[in-house]
């Protein structure tokens, strides 16, 4: 009896495992799909609006939904520095600073990069820049959706296999 | 007292836009440099400067760079370059608290119209001041028989012209006048987020980052103004622009670059403004030692 409730934890953990693994997966493409529709908001407010960066970090944190608020919140607390330190590194640090936005390291550079032009140059550098960034996250995102497509249930199904191996050779 | 404790939260807030380095230097001037200092100078490859009555002192030994002047505009405009993209086109931006950045540099021109600078050069930080009172020795003789006459203030730069119009705004508006600002360059009112930085006074509008003269046909139409103010006249389409308002039966108040009466009418626009009578009292300003003297003239047209 014990034996099959030890086997029966065993997989359950394995199993859980895969599937927040699987979990994860979901959640970067989510992130993905709230960053680029920031992203494009910030397009518009820059670029029609002329909206300045301080107002403009307040409405993005208040418009979206952990962790990409988090991230805007951060860059927004920093600007209480700026003149002490540059923007492109409170961008940075807001970004680095949030590892629940789960994206990878490619991700994370293309986002920073943004940082060297938001807030210095005119409209249509800042516009350009914008949409270059959006684009390249359209990229990943359809990168991380298809990711998500194919590896979701191989990601539980391994969680579970590795589970029932681990408890044939206990047993 | 109060006025020392101002000039230098002024000089303070000024030296806010600095990069740390120099900020930190410059709240080692004594009060007596805080209360005067007009500017800061930061040119690349020079040293950052203040300038005081008797000239420009090093605010220390390193050179100014590229990135020290980036950081001033990125401070300045509160990472928000493309927010003052209209006024940076003329080679300034009105930072928080009034305070007015030029910019020198290698400028950017599309389709035949400057969009900012590629490279920036040199910066030069002005301590905008408020001068409450300024006006209050010459204020009676702006007014005849409890009526406000169209005033011109006739100076070389640097003298205080934008400083005694301020005040003549402030103290009008405050008698109960409507006064409207043509306020091109955002010096008067330096509006930020839709309040002004500077007081006018109670009953002042303004409108600010479009022509003078498009501002005070504008004005004329909407503000229903006893009074139309503009620093600088600069071009034919200002001085038609107070034409109009004149005709309207506005009092009209304006400032004009030029060493005295004889020099401003050596110039034919201006010449025509002040022989066509438009304006009734002339305000000249005297800069010696360091302090400003003011005299108002009677003007009655070509006769005088």
């Amino acid at each position: 009896m014990l034996r099959l409730i030890g086997a029966v934890i065993v997989v359950a953990c394995t199993g859980t495992f895969g599937v927040s693994c699987a979990m994860r997966l979901g959640l970067r493409a989510r992130v993905l799909s709230e960053l680029i529709a920031a992203l494009e908001v910030m397009r518009s407010e820059i670029c029609d609006r002329l909206t300045p960066m301080p107002d403009l970090l307040e409405t993005l944190a208040e418009q979206t939904n952990p962790p990409v608020s988090r991230m805007f919140a951060g860059c927004l607390e920093g600007m209480k520095s700026l003149g002490n330190r540059s923007f492109y590194f409170l961008w940075k640090t807001a970004v680095e600073q949030t590892p629940e936005l789960e994206l990878t390291r490619q991700e994370s550079q293309t986002l920073i990069e943004l940082g060297h032009v938001l807030g210095r140059y005119d409209v249509e550098e800042q516009r350009r820049s914008l949409n270059g960034v959006i684009r390249r996250l359209e990229g990943y995102l359809k990168h991380a959706q298809e990711e998500k497509r194919v590896q979701t249930k191989a990601h539980a199904a391994l969680g579970v296999a590795a589970g029932f191996f681990v408890v044939i050779i206990l047993i | 007292m109060e006025n020392l404790f101002y000039l230098i939260s002024r000089f303070d807030g000024a030296s806010a836009l600095l990069p740390t380095e120099w900020r930190k230097n410059a709240r080692f001037l004594d009060e007596r440099d805080k209360a005067l200092a007009e500017e800061f100078r930061l040119r690349i490859g020079m040293p950052a400067t203040v300038l005081l009555p008797d000239g420009e002192r090093r605010l220390g030994d390193r050179d100014v760079t590229a990135k020290d002047l980036n950081a001033v505009l990125e401070n300045a405009t509160g990472a928000s370059a493309h927010a003052v993209g209209e006024s940076m086109k003329n080679g300034y931006i009105n930072a928080q608290g009034g305070f007015r950045v030029g910019l020198g540099g290698s400028a950017i021109v599309k389709d035949g119209e400057v969009r900012g600078f590629r490279a920036l050069s040199s910066a030069a930080i002005r301590i905008t001041k408020e001068v409450k009172g300024a006006a209050d020795a010459i204020m009676r003789e702006l007014y005849e028989n409890g009526e406000f006459l169209s005033t011109l203030i006739v100076s070389p730069p640097g003298c205080g012209k934008t400083t005694i119009l301020r005040d003549i705004i402030r103290q009008v508006s405050n008698t109960g006048l409507r006064v409207s600002v043509a306020d091109e360059r955002g010096e008067l009112a330096a509006i930020r987020d839709g309040s002004p930085q500077m007081e006018l006074g109670t009953r002042t509008d303004v409108i600010e980052g479009m022509t003078k003269s498009g501002a005070v046909m504008m004005l004329l139409r909407a503000m229903n103004p006893q009074v139309v103010a503009m620093d600088e006249i600069t071009a034919p389409a200002d001085a038609t622009a107070l034409e109009s308002a004149a005709n309207c039966g506005v009092s009209l108040l304006a400032t004009a670059h030029a060493k005295d009466i004889s020099d401003l009418r050596a110039k034919a626009m201006y010449r025509g403004l002040l022989d066509g009578g438009l304006f009734r009292r002339v305000i000249t300003i005297d800069l010696k030692d360091g302090r400003r003297g003011y005299t108002v003239k009677k003007w009655e047209g070509a006769a005088c």
